[in-house]
């Protein structure tokens, strides 16, 4: 583990560079875990621009380097106005903390978020470029999450190509039988998504088996449950299937994409299990749909997005 | 006369008025869409900063993609004129807000808003998404002499040497020997294999 408060230089300019780095950097809660162990955080309910003595408006434009030595120790005795300090400096600053050089491992998570970005604008849209339709169950506060959800449902709402999209779909996942995306009783009794076996196997290629995993997360969508407890149970099912997930073998996949893949799963897991306990709690089913509808969303998203990243790769093989 | 450089916000403006026309045609579609991606590569550094600060870091990254496609779908309606980086980062603080929600629901709206940690929380600790970090910490310091111990925590809350030599009755070279050692038995302790 690597302490950041071991490296704080002595100097104060060093120093104003130092906190000005890690405010814009992807470090600053651990800083602040470590001043909070380090002493006793001073509770006074002094604000920032009491700290500052009025100079927040120039911090915000020039930084820190002008500060005394004293109001900076100020602000690190009280590690809570750093997170303040940090919003307004990304969402208010100007002059030198848009000039700063962005923190590598910053650049990488944007570089990854670019990609997966780039993967859902590029997500199929309507067969004929219709102007999109309303969904068929809109609701104003509703959250409408996910370009695929809304594609999805505009296909559905529109004529029989669509319905023949998702049939065709649909022999795809099921690999047998075409199903309609209402589930008979006995379908449904089989399982769905990750659930059914053959969706956690039978690709030879490392990207087919994540395309694979990702078309039968696409099957959440294929029904809108409207009750507690139907909502309830639908997550339910698709967090059993992230469980089928975990425990699998994933043949097709290397070692680091197969460790990928369980930790994001067990990731996705957990949203799901806090979807679950609020709807416990009593929440409106409806939101928290929406909530897990972002999820999948999200995920489906991401096993894309790494699939297209593993297009040209060998089948692993297993060791 | 050179023309006048339009400033960034202004172009974020632009860009945003460009998203929000997805609808008129296919084309302005893929044009929302490279409009899209501008503002991403724009801000997607700095959001990524302040997310890292208030979420697991295993759930920044997909956190950080949430807000965005929150950003796509709500900026036609919610977004019309203004600043977008600051519009940008109220979509990730009510974003963070709803996921909090989520998790604690029995919490009030007000102590939500407070777990977004803006520094207004009443328990500092609840603010803490590395509270391992802090506990691993404060058992090592614990573990320290305490002359050690008190050099580090002046120190690193700003105390000039001079002031904690008086104190501690201790030369300024002592105050840096100890200082050093200190580090290097902290850096040990939290490192230790069995960890």
């Amino acid at each position: 583990m690597k302490l950041h408060l071991l490296d704080i230089p002595d100097d104060a300019e060093a120093l104003a560079e130092w906190l000005e780095d890690r405010l814009l950097g992807p470090d600053l809660g651990e800083v602040i875990a470590e001043f909070f162990a380090i002493y006793d955080a001073e509770e006074d309910g002094a604000t920032l621009d009491q700290v500052l003595h009025g100079r927040t408006s120039r911090v915000l434009e020039q930084g820190l380097h002008d500060l005394p030595p004293a109001m900076l120790g100020a602000l690190l005795r009280r590690p809570k106005l750093l997170l303040e300090l940090q919003r307004r400096a990304l969402s208010e600053g100007g002059g030198v903390w848009r000039r700063r050089p962005i923190d590598p491992r910053v650049h990488e998570a944007a570089n990854r978020g670019r990609r997966l970005l780039d993967a859902w604008l590029e997500a199929p849209t309507e067969l004929n470029d219709a102007p999109r339709m309303a969904p068929p169950r809109s609701r104003p506060d509703r959250p409408n999450t996910g370009f695929w959800r809304q594609t999805l449902t505009a296909s559905l709402a529109s004529a029989a190509c669509a319905v023949l999209a998702v049939f065709v779909l649909e022999m795809f996942l099921a690999g047998d039988e075409p199903r309609a995306v209402s589930q008979s009783p006995a379908a449904a009794a089989a399982g769905w998504g990750w659930m059914q076996d053959e969706s956690l196997s039978g690709a030879d290629t490392a990207s087919g088996h994540l395309l694979q995993l990702a078309g039968a997360a696409e099957e959440w969508f294929h029904r809108r449950p409207d009750t507690a407890p139907a909502v309830g149970r639908r997550i339910g099912e698709f967090r059993q299937g992230c469980t089928q997930l975990i425990l699998a073998e994933h043949d097709p996949l290397a070692e680091a994409d197969r460790a990928w893949l369980r930790e994001r799963c067990r990731a996705w897991a957990g949203e799901l299990d806090a979807n679950l306990s609020a709807l416990e709690s009593g929440a409106d089913p409806q939101a928290v749909l929406a909530e897990a509808d972002e999820t999948v969303t999200r995920l489906i998203g991401a096993l894309r997005a790494r699939a297209d990243g593993l297009a040209d790769s060998p089948p692993a093989h297993k060791s | 006369m050179a023309a006048p450089v339009e400033s960034p916000e202004i172009r974020d403006e632009q860009w945003a008025a460009c998203v929000a026309r997805r609808e008129e045609s296919p084309e302005q579609r893929r044009t929302a869409q490279d409009a899209l991606r501008t503002l991403y590569d724009r801000h997607a550094p700095s959001l990524l900063a302040f997310l890292a600060a208030r979420v697991p870091r295993d759930d920044v990254e997909d956190v950080h993609q949430a807000i965005w496609e929150r950003v796509w779908e709500r900026l036609p309606d919610s977004f019309h004129t203004g600043n977008f980086r600051a519009w940008l980062f109220q979509v990730a603080r009510n974003y963070l807000i709803d996921r909090s929600r989520r998790r604690r629901p029995e919490l009030l709206a007000a102590e939500h808003e407070a777990f977004l940690a803006d520094g207004r929380g009443d328990d500092p600790a609840e603010l803490l998404v590395e509270r391992e970090r802090r506990d691993l910490l404060r058992g090592c310091l614990m573990r320290l002499e305490a002359p050690l111990a008190e050099v580090v925590r002046s120190r690193l809350a700003g105390e000039e040497y001079g002031s904690i030599c008086r104190r501690m009755k201790i030369t300024t070279p002592q105050a840096h020997k100890m200082l050093h050692r200190a580090k290097n038995l902290l850096h040990a302790c939290v490192n230790k294999p069995d960890r």
